[in-house]
């Protein structure tokens, strides 16, 4: 038999997990069980979120936090440990394949003007060869691998405007340039003789970042010293820096007609590594910090999809709760009328069909709790499997005593 | 360190690390800078300027610069940078018995270095000509202060620290001279080569986003002309030409005569291990230590054979500046000395001493 009082501890208990809940989220401590090792791409129906980090499609995905180490194996080396981990989701509709990664980075970095600044960046890895994936370094001669490079300063060209010498030295002063529509004006980039910007005569990707229409640079690599930039460039996505971390998406069609892009099969698996440079701290080229293989599996959407998203599972939660204080309030009157009309001497059943809809309620609720934190897809904490598990339980003691008393009546 | 191959440099006289085997080119582009001769007039520096480095993102760009020593530097202060960085060194006769940039790589690394940064490389020359005495005014006739020009290129080295650490293989030393390049295309900007060349003659573009440096003019090479800078020199300091190891020296080759024959060349801070490829007459009122510190060992027998010249020293040194073509050869008479080219063709004769006439002295103004 559940008192009123009891139900009010219960109440303030849940109330109190659901704010530690909200507190280890908002300090984005490891809450609960993560993926250590295996990474998977989660199906789901409808267009996968390349633009926005912030999709809530993108609760749908497991996270997976990834240990990063410090580049060690060739020089230039990173010689003290830099990012720790780096949180990978994946998401895919059978047709795009999309990888968010979410690092620590306490300031952004976007800026390569300056001669002693340094971008910050991501890069996934992809084996070309099925089987067993080649060296970590890069692929190794005749197993070449795909990389998926996000660079901040290409995505600020994108999301803003090219940053020139003028934006980073206002105050400059320069004679003439010869061949420029106004030599004797701050030239535009666009006017400049290619033939003496080397760099843009030759199209090198990094002299004509101000053209790109992706931050992501689609490259080949066959060992130490031999990326390269693919003729087609097939890779999308978007990075977001906010409150000291980068959500870096990187997206791009499964299948591509390039044999030298990684290929991913619904149903199938495929081994993945990263990279993260933190460019405040001159992280560039082997100064990096990187992961070892890992396996991704690719879910095939045989499985429906859990049809409900974190906004309906909150609203849903919501309407729990109140149907849960409506019911309770119905029946403690209820209860109140049954026990004067028993001082009257009448017998009086209190009103059952309130209390019946609410516990109806109450158990949907729990069963969304129950089923949610075992698909990963808890709403109300990131990763928090074990507290979400521990608030289904108190639901669930609630409901049943609830329903034992109703049944009892 | 284990499995790092030993390299022969001829300038220390020993082996040294270098990542990796020895391949000198065919033939290696090198020229001779006479310092006794400099005027600091720059016009080597902005020949160069309106050649190469005149657009956008290269407005601190220098490929060739002349520097008073002993305070100039481009970038500020380089040279005791890294000398400093590299410590207190020794040489033992001939040989260097301390370690090289490649010897004395920090952890993680291909060489020692560092990466100057941007206010490091704006405002050559500003205030360099300032002498220490300045304010109480220098006091006639003890002149205490001395000063030299420096005039600085790219080395192309045979082991250039630049194409050493670039993780991209980007860097390449030509077959055919020697000259070393930075691909536009495979260069994805890590600036690795700004950060281990001694020198600093790789440099950043910050509108290419990627790194830039001397090209030596190749394309007037190729048509045996030479370097825009060596061209240009008022003062006529510099011959271009070829220079061979000690062991293979032609003395009819006109920079390996003054390297390994009258050895009043030296190079550059050859302790740093590099072996660069431009070679400097001493200047004779520099304080010795100081030159041997930038010149090695090789100084007090310089300055001796570049104050004393025999005929053949004498005759090569009015060579200089005489032609935009390559010398490849050159032979002194008793009265002139010739300078040829690659298929042995006349280039230039010129009187090893000008012809003397007096003026009548109704004309003295006029010349």
């Amino acid at each position: 038999m559940v008192s009123l009082t009891e139900c009010m501890r219960i109440g303030v208990l849940i109330a109190a997990l659901i704010g530690a809940s909200l507190l280890m989220t908002a300090y984005n401590l490891p809450t609960g069980i993560l993926q250590q090792s295996s990474i998977e791409s989660r199906w789901m129906p409808g267009s996968v979120p390349v633009f926005d980090a912030k999709s809530s499609d993108w609760q749908r995905a497991l996270p997976s936090q990834i240990p990063l180490t410090r580049q060690n194996i060739t020089q230039p080396m990173l010689t003290k440990p830099s990012t720790q981990f780096v949180v990978v989701r994946s998401l895919n509709n059978g047709s795009w394949i999309a990888f968010m990664l979410e690092w620590e980075a306490s300031s952004k970095h976007s800026s390569t003007v300056r001669i002693q600044d340094f971008r910050d960046g991501a890069a996934l890895q992809f084996p070309l060869k099925k089987g067993a994936p080649p060296f970590l370094g890069m692929g190794q001669k005749n197993s070449p691998v795909n990389i998926w490079h996000w660079k901040a300063d290409w995505q600020e060209a994108i999301d803003s405007f090219f940053e020139d010498i003028q934006n980073v030295y206002p105050g400059m002063s320069v004679d003439y340039y010869p061949f420029a529509k106004v030599p004797y004006g701050v030239a535009k980039v666009t006017e400049l003789d290619k033939t003496f910007s080397a760099g843009m005569g030759v199209g090198n990707p990094f002299s004509l970042s101000q053209y790109a229409f992706t931050p992501i640079e689609d490259l080949n690599a066959a060992g130490f010293g031999t990326l390269t930039t693919q003729p087609h460039q097939d890779v999308i996505g978007k990075g977001v820096w906010s409150e000291g971390r980068w959500k870096v998406i990187f997206a791009r069609p499964m299948v591509t007609a390039d044999p030298n892009d990684a290929v991913f099969e619904p149903g199938g698996t495929t081994s993945i590594a990263f990279a993260i440079w933190q460019g405040g701290n001159r992280e560039v080229d082997g100064r990096k910090s990187f992961s070892n293989w890992h396996l991704v599996s690719i879910d095939k959407g045989e499985r429906a999809a859990f049809p409900v998203t974190l906004r309906q599972g909150t609203i849903l939660l919501g309407a729990a709760l109140v149907g849960f204080g409506v019911g309770f309030s119905l029946y403690d009157r209820a209860r109140a009328k049954a026990i004067a009309a028993e001082i009257g001497q009448r017998r009086e059943k209190p009103s059952g069909l309130a209390l019946a809809s609410f516990l109806a309620i109450c158990w949907v609720a729990f069963f969304y709790l129950v089923v949610t934190g075992f698909t990963g897809e808890s709403f109300i904490v990131r990763n928090a499997v074990l507290v979400q598990g521990a608030i289904a339980f108190l639901v669930m003691v609630v409901t049943a005593s609830l329903t034992r008393r109703l049944f009892k009546g | 360190v284990n499995g790092v191959p030993k390299v022969w440099n001829w300038q220390i006289n020993r082996e040294m690390d270098f990542p990796y085997e020895t391949a000198r080119p065919w033939r290696q582009f090198a020229a001779v800078f006479n310092i006794n001769r400099c005027i600091g007039c720059q016009t080597c520096t902005m020949a160069c300027k309106s050649t190469w480095t005149f657009n956008k993102g290269q407005e601190n760009m220098w490929w060739n610069n002349v520097e008073t020593k002993p305070y100039g530097g481009y970038p500020q202060f380089w040279d005791s940078k890294i000398l400093e960085k590299l410590g207190r060194q020794e040489w033992r006769g001939a040989t260097y018995a301390g370690k090289t940039i490649f010897e004395q790589a920090p952890e993680g690394e291909v060489a020692l270095g560092y990466l100057p940064e941007d206010r490091e490389w704006t405002a050559p020359n500003i205030y360099e000509d300032t002498t220490p005495s300045w304010e109480k005014m220098v006091t006639l006739p003890i002149h205490r202060t001395w000063f030299f020009y420096l005039q600085r290129i790219c080395n192309h080295c045979t082991y250039p620290a630049c194409l050493s650490s670039c993780p991209r293989k980007a860097i390449y030393k030509r077959r055919e001279d020697g000259i070393v390049l930075i691909d536009q295309q495979r260069c994805r900007g890590y600036r690795k080569c700004v950060e281990n060349c001694p020198y600093k003659r790789p440099m950043y573009n910050s509108t290419t986003r990627i790194s830039e440096k001397c090209i030596a003019c190749y394309p007037r090479i190729e048509k045996g002309e030479v370097t825009r800078c060596i061209a240009a020199c008022v003062g006529k300091i510099r011959l271009q030409g070829w220079v061979k190891i000690p062991e293979q020296a032609e003395p009819d080759s006109p920079i390996d005569y003054l390297v390994h024959v009258a050895k009043v060349a030296l190079p550059l801070y050859p302790q740093l291990g590099l072996e660069p490829n431009i070679y400097y007459i001493p200047p004779r009122w520099v304080p010795r230590q100081y030159l041997k510190q930038m010149f090695g060992p090789g100084v007090d027998r310089a300055i001796e054979n570049y104050t004393k010249p025999d005929q053949e020293l004498l005759g090569l040194l009015q060579l200089f500046g005489t032609t935009r073509r390559i010398i490849h050869r050159f032979k002194v008479t008793s009265t002139h000395v010739i300078g040829y080219d690659d298929s042995k063709r006349e280039l230039v004769r010129v009187p090893i001493e000008d012809p003397f006439y007096i003026r009548p002295v109704t004309f003295t103004n006029i010349t």
